[in-house]
């Protein structure tokens, strides 16, 4: 039996072709027992490989092609059924390899190599340095091989030959592959014979000449090529004659060919005693400074909580939460739990502790557990949500629990993790970045040597796209019709087209997960390697899907950027106002805070704030949390698939009568008007009409996808409702119900989990709107562009005060005035500014005279201009803010004059006499206009501070009838309309016909208005939708609730395009 | 340069030549053949490049033989065209 050694799969980034699922699958095919993978540089794709062979059941080998100092690669694979030693000796090789100076490869030296490599076998092929120096100079060769030897002594090394059938005589023929055979020989080594497999078949050569090019960042004949298509996963037949045919004599055929498979099988691994396969690992006792049995900590911890979060409980009500918790605390004792729950107890606690913002995410929510250990600020019992949805004891893995942090703050969290737990219990967790649309087409691009700018031009028009159905979609989308025309001229842009859908998804490089943590016992190193983030702290090799497998405990702490914004507010409410606000105790009935949702200006609010939110509030009108919980539910691609928003909404308003079947069904299915829109409703109606439980219920839930599964539900679920006393119609009803509900339905407690922080936002911009604004544009959290708070604020009446280098800071401080008080914009809006220069300005405030400035702040003579067209110099040149655009033009001279000399480096005391000159500020110079200094703020700072930047094309608009976004909601349906404004917004939702919708919202100062484009309008606009910043729309007004206004839109026209025409006519 | 075609090729069962036509002549092959692969430069001549046509693309089979007429023996380097099936001369000496 033939067994594969040496394998690439497509985790060997930029080299391999398939994926280790396909090789797997292929290698059963074939008829081998066994498999490995061998990636480079890394185990990337190791447990991928494992439990793909789990699957196949083929015995799994896992190695990592590694540089080695002056040796060039070569393979390290792991001895197995040794108890891990073989799996954790090649997990230390691979990080060691990875802890080199910044910017190095991977690589270790031959000492460290053998050293940590102690139960591997070590493979030396034809890409290392022996094999490389055979030819020309042998005794070279000879003498690498001798001191590999010394090193690791003749049992571990073995010579792997390859024979490519290449050129007669040239790397990888028959000739080369037979004095590699030779030298294994004289020096009484063992040989191997592999095909060093890159791809699954030959037709992926093609695919490996492209990431060769992606490697080397070279278009395609620059460099070296591969040198044929022989390196693929050959059949045992195949590879048997490739034996014969590289030593021309039976014996040594066999002879090579029998110390293949015994190296083979020395190296199978057993999943679960070499590599912990399935075994869940947590932090010792110890590292989370427990004494004692983790299961009575956490009973102890939990009850001692419930004062806390229910204060003023009547008995009754406390009789609950107790029944609750002690059903939660046996079903996590049972599947042994105590301990995941207590490390993520104590992760929360020390977020706490550091005063950071922190809020649960996902079906963690439905825990009274994780309520009253301060993972979750939701209170699953008022809100309905179960706890079997999120664990349940017909699992067995881990649950998920997700944490949501101030974005600002995350790094420092990470950090804080590793100190408490130490550095041999913590990685952070890595994630695959795949060929996607755009990367697929610049890749293939740069092969074919195309021009970066052509490639730039298509990329723009690639929109939502998967690169796998390129050709398909060519013929399809209209932006891609002129591109489909020049390609069926072009050759090569045709060819782009084919590589590029080859390229789709393979991956394309590591990096840091943006949320995981992995936390593990004191022996996690030995089980995955690592190597170092972008951040500096070590990453796993292994990505989200690893992790189960693997048994590793993997903390999502998740940055959220409306944390930060909203602990800013809290803080400049505390700076300002001199008031601490509690805002997580704030109650969650304030009717103020309702109301201004209602008006669906709901911009800088937590997931209410999408074009398609905003028409959803105006509809629905929501006045309680639970209001929000169900919205944020309803607008997701399930619910909205599932059809679910119009019979719910119709419900909500009394067109139609809810129908909730059966009587019992009523307390249900009524915060819903009779529509099943949540797991939690489908697993109550499973148990009130069957009378299973509700961990059984979520088990038959997660089984209603697979048709086997689906029958058995519906078996067990008619005979149950029956016996129940149900009547036939009752069961049939309920039954296409459940049937139908599929993948459509939304975890509640993920819905109510979000509605916290988005209640919570819409508190704060009801009550502090000025420090909300501030939050927002100093953390900019939302899907828009900052320029559209900007606009929003001028709406709020919040008053934004111009960048000033004798006020401004990095954030956006809220200052009072005269009127009150103002948002004071940050100096950080200046394109092009160092950090350096921004960090000194803020150092060295306030400053007497603009000499005084240039000599501290050292700004360069760029970024002085660029402050002074702004007028963030008219402060420290004593001008007046009403006379600011009019004197702008003796600004500028002055700190022409002043920049013309570089500024002094020391004593500017002294040195400084030159520049009090020019103190005294020119006069008499032309000032500039509000169109120019306008310009100024979108190409300095990239927002239109002073007005907004729709102004400049008033008269024309005017004269043109348009209407303004504010004065939609008074116009009756199907008015024929125009608006304009910037394109804020684009957005191409899943539908539920398939076919595709592109919605854009625009902002025009007053509020945005919301455009839906159907098939014939994007036929007549498409290229301007994706394209074009400022545009004009015609359209149709189509009312969508109360509140509810869109546009269906006709056409679209480029703004900028018709102000030209209409100034020339008009001159 | 023209390349030249061989007509007359006939195989082993290996799929090795045996013997063709060559500027007029029958030849014999009279050595072992020694089957290659070498490459091609496809993106220069692609017109598109459609998963399944990879090997075809970018693979080409050679054969490095001697082979006799009456008069004189020759070495051969053959390009063996596939999906064609064409044999072409690389060189010859």
């Amino acid at each position: 039996m033939f067994t594969h050694l040496n394998v690439s799969s497509a985790y060997s980034s930029h080299y391999g072709v398939t994926q280790p699922g396909l090789l797997a699958k292929a290698a059963k095919a074939m008829g081998f027992d066994a498999l490995a993978v061998t990636d480079r540089d890394g185990l990337y794709g190791a447990v991928k490989h494992i439990g793909n062979c789990i699957k196949e059941g083929l015995a799994p080998i896992v190695g990592a092609s590694l540089e080695v100092e002056e040796f060039g690669r070569v393979k390290v694979i792991a001895l197995g059924h040794n108890r891990g030693l073989g799996w954790s000796s090649l997990c230390r090789t691979v990080s060691r390899a990875h802890q080199r100076a910044k910017k190095l490869p991977p690589a270790l030296s031959l000492e460290l190599m053998a050293e940590l490599s102690s139960n591997c076998i070590i493979l030396i092929g034809h890409d290392s340095q022996i094999a490389n120096h055979l030819f020309e100079s042998p005794s070279q060769a000879r003498s690498l091989l001798e001191r590999l030897i010394a090193a690791l002594g003749k049992e571990r090394l073995v010579i792997e030959v390859v024979n490519h059938l290449t050129e007669p005589g040239s790397l990888y023929s028959t000739q080369h592959a037979r004095i590699m055979l030779d030298l294994a020989i004289s020096f009484g080594l063992r040989a191997v014979i592999t095909n060093a497999v890159r791809y699954l078949e030959p037709d992926d050569a093609l695919t490996a000449d492209v990431l060769d090019s992606a490697r080397e960042l070279e278009p395609l004949g620059i460099f070296q090529l591969q040198p044929n298509a022989q390196a693929w996963l050959k059949p045992q037949n195949q590879m048997f004659a490739l034996a014969l045919e590289t030593t021309e004599d039976p014996k040594t055929a066999k002879w090579l060919l029998n110390n293949t498979r015994i190296v083979a099988e020395q190296c199978f691994l057993d999943p679960i005693s070499d590599c912990g396969w399935g075994q869940p690992k947590t932090p010792e006792q110890s590292a989370l400074g427990i004494t004692g049995n983790p299961f009575e900590v956490l009973w102890q911890k939990t009850h001692a909580a419930i004062p806390w979060r229910y204060p003023d409980a009547k008995a009754s009500e406390l009789a609950m939460v107790q029944h609750r918790l002690s059903k939660e605390l046996i079903a996590i004792n049972q599947l042994g739990f105590s301990t995941y729950f207590l490390t993520v107890a104590d992760v929360a606690q020390m977020i706490r502790d550091m005063r950071v913002r922190i809020a649960a995410r996902g079906s963690g929510a439905g825990s009274l557990v994780n309520y009253l250990l301060g993972i979750s600020g939701v209170d699953p019992i008022s809100e309905g949500l179960l706890f079997e949805r999120f664990l349940s004891t017909e699992r067995s893995t881990l649950p998920d629990i997700d944490i949501d942090v101030e974005s600002a703050r995350r790094h420092d969290i990470y950090r804080a993790i590793f100190r408490r737990y130490g550095g041999n219990r913590v990685t952070l967790l890595s994630m695959q970045s795949s060929y996607r649309g755009r990367g697929a087409l610049r890749d293939s691009g740069l092969a074919l040597g195309l021009p970066d700018e052509d490639i730039d031009q298509i990329a723009k028009s690639m929109w939502r796209f998967s690169a796998r159905n390129f050709r398909v979609e060519m013929g399809e989308k209209p932006e891609l019709s002129e591109f489909s025309e020049r390609a069926g001229k072009d050759r090569k842009l045709n060819l782009l087209v084919d590589i590029t859908q080859r390229l789709d998804r393979l991956p394309r490089f590591i990096s840091m997960h943006p949320c995981g943590v992995i936390l593990g016992n004191s022996r996690l190193l030995e089980l995955t390697p690592t190597e170092p983030s972008g951040l500096g702290l070590p990453m796993s090799q292994f990505d989200k899907d690893d992790m189960d497998p693997m048994g590793f405990l993997k903390l999502d702490v998740l940055g959220v950027r409306m944390q930060s914004s909203m602990a800013y507010t809290i803080s400049e409410i505390a700076r300002v106002k001199k008031k601490e606000l509690d805002l997580d105790s704030v109650p969650r009935d304030d009717p103020e805070v309702y109301r201004l949702i209602r008006t669906t200006n709901t911009l800088g609010i937590f997931q209410i704030e999408s074009p398609g939110q905003r028409e959803l509030t105006g509809k629905h009108q929501p006045t309680k949390f639970n209001d929000l919980t169900m919205q944020i539910s309803l607008f997701r691609p399930g619910p909205m698939k599932g059809n679910m928003i119009s019979p719910y909404l119709d419900g909500r308003h009394g067109f139609i009568e809810p129908d909730y079947i059966h009587s019992d069904l009523r307390p249900i299915l009524e915060e819903s008007y009779g529509v099943v829109v949540f797991h939690e409703q489908l697993m109550r109606i499973m148990q009130t009409m069957t009378g299973c439980t509700l961990a059984r219920a979520d088990e038959m839930r997660r089984g209603l996808a697979k048709p086997e599964k689906q029958k058995k539900t519906e078996d067990f679920f008619r005979a149950s409702a029956n016996a129940r006393g149900y009547s036939q119609s009752v069961i049939d009803r309920v039954w296409s119900i459940i049937e139908g509900f599929g993948s459509f339905g939304f975890c509640k407690a993920h819905g109510a989990a979000f509605a916290l922080p988005t209640y919570q936002s819409a508190y704060l911009k009801t009550h502090y709107p000025t420090e909300f604004i501030a939050g927002l544009l100093t953390h900019d959290p939302g899907m828009y562009p900052k320029r559209l708070i900007v606009t929003e604020a001028r709406r709020l009446g919040v008053e934004l005060l111009p960048i000033d280098v004798n006020v401004s800071t990095k954030q956006y401080r809220v200052e009072k005035t005269q009127s009150g008080s103002g948002v004071r914009m940050a100096i950080t809006e200046i394109a092009g500014m160092s950090e350096a220069e921004k960090d000194r300005v803020v150092a060295e405030q306030p400053f007497s005279d603009l000499a005084d400035f240039y000599i501290r702040a050292r700004p360069s003579r760029r970024t002085l201009e660029r402050l002074a067209l702004i007028g963030a110099l008219d402060s420290v040149a004593k001008i007046e803010r009403s006379q600011s655009i009019d004197r702008r033009g003796d600004l500028l001279v002055a700190v022409r004059q002043l920049s013309a000399k570089p500024a002094p480096k020391q004593d500017p005391n002294q040195l400084g006499f030159d520049f009090k000159n020019i103190v005294s500020m020119p006069v008499g110079n032309p000032g500039i206009s509000p169109n120019e200094q306008l310009d100024n703020e979108l190409s300095i700072t990239g927002l239109d501070l002073s007005r907004h930047q729709l102004e400049q094309f008033q008269e024309m608009l005017d004269e043109m009838g348009v209407v303004k976004a504010a004065e939609l909601v008074g116009l009756r349906a199907n008015s024929e309309v125009l608006v304009a404004g910037v394109r804020v917004a684009t957005q191409t939702p899943p539908m539920r016909s398939g076919k595709r919708v592109v919605f854009i919202s625009l902002d025009d100062g007053t509020g945005c208005a919301d455009a839906t484009f159907f098939d014939e309008a994007q036929r007549r606009c498409a290229s301007l939708l994706f394209q074009n910043r400022l545009l004009l729309i015609s359209g149709k007004t189509r009312r969508t609730g109360v509140r509810g206004v869109s546009i269906l839109a006709e056409n679209a026209w480029d703004l900028r395009q018709l102000w030209q025409q209409y100034s020339t006519k008009a001159s | 340069m023209q390349t030249e075609i061989l007509d007359g090729v006939l195989l082993d069962t290996e799929g090795a030549p045996l013997s063709f036509q060559y500027a007029g002549k029958s030849y014999l092959v009279c050595s072992k053949p020694v089957r290659w692969y070498s490459r091609k430069l496809w993106w220069e001549i692609a017109q598109s490049a459609a998963r399944g046509s990879g090997q075809a693309l970018l693979e080409i089979e050679m054969w490095r033989l001697w082979a006799t007429n009456n008069d004189s023996r020759l070495f051969f380097e053959l390009r063996h065209q596939l999906p064609e099936d064409v044999w072409e001369i690389a060189e010859v000496a």
